[in-house]
């Protein structure tokens, strides 16, 4: 069955929200300063991705203090997770054929 | 460039060990380990294990979660890290008892016998076998080739002639050598940043 524009997740689509859910499928949780080192956005880019991926409900962002410094951990909702397999499952359903 | 899921795994695993501070305490506690065994202060052999964690601990939350961040692992590696983890307080546990029974043993008696060989290649021998095991477990290639280091030490002291807390010395060498070039590589590769 061929596979509609609608059927692929836009939210997660886009190159670096998709490098981004894939860091955080891979783990529980992570914060801010990992997510940066790992996905190499600026701060603001970062920032910017993970509101979409709030708004879209696929991530949690949980903002705390650690001592004095801000800490800002973020990880993938069961929604997100089941986002980010069908989306697995799609793209390389797309790609086999 | 895109990452695999694989990779983003192999990623977050690596954030345990990239800083090399388990290599410089590992390093530190071998070297001195073996050198508080040498001047009969097996009582200090035994703590500094047990003190060097607890360094440790405060170390990697000074300096590297500052840099590295902070991940919590998924089960499957979470599971792969605490063994590792499990390893490595095995290696530690073994030596401290191993270095007491040495020292309540009188080691003078077996330097002289058949037996000699094996007691002055075990404990690096024992220290070898379990750093490969945390290598595979950590996956961190660097600590094979620690564990390759600690075989040859136990070679050498035994072709030497020497006792096996001069094996340990110098099985900890490399530790420290390779733990300090990689915090050195890690500290210009990760300024500070704020969460």
């Amino acid at each position: 069955m061929a596979l509609g524009p609608n059927q692929v997740d836009k939210v997660i689509h886009e190159p670096a929200r998709l490098l981004l859910t894939t860091h955080l499928f891979a783990v529980v949780e992570a914060d801010f300063v990992y997510l940066r080192r790992a996905t190499g956005l600026t701060a603001g880019n970062l920032s910017t991705h993970l509101t979409k991926l709030e708004s879209a409900g696929y991530i949690k962002i949980t903002k705390a203090f650690e001592g004095k410094r801000p800490k800002t951990t973020v990880k993938l909702t069961p929604k997100g997770r089941k986002a980010f397999e069908a989306y697995r499952k799609n793209i390389l359903q797309v790609l086999k054929t | 460039m895109m990452t695999t899921l694989k990779q983003a795994e192999h990623f977050a695993a690596q954030t345990m060990t990239e800083d090399g501070l388990i290599d410089i305490f590992a390093g530190i506690g071998l070297i001195s380990i073996g050198y508080f065994w040498l001047i009969d202060n097996s009582a200090v052999s035994a703590i500094m294990p047990f003190a060097l964690i607890s360094l440790w601990r405060v170390a990697r939350k000074r300096i590297s979660e500052p840099r590295l961040g902070q991940v919590t692992l998924n089960r499957e590696n979470k599971a792969d890290i605490k063994t590792g983890r499990i390893i490595l307080l095995i290696i530690l546990l073994t030596l401290a008892v191993g270095i007491i029974a040495w020292a309540l043993g009188g080691a003078g008696d077996i330097l002289g016998t058949g037996y000699y060989p094996l007691f002055a290649a075990g404990p690096s021998m024992l220290i070898a076998t379990l750093t490969f095991f945390h290598a595979k477990h950590v996956k961190c290639p660097r600590f094979y080739g620690y564990a390759a280091w600690l075989l040859a030490a136990a070679g050498i002291v035994i072709w030497f002639g020497e006792g096996p807390a001069k094996a340990v010395m110098l099985g900890g060498i490399p530790f420290l050598v390779g733990g300090f070039w990689y915090f050195a590589k890690f500290l210009s590769n990760n300024p500070k940043s704020a969460s």
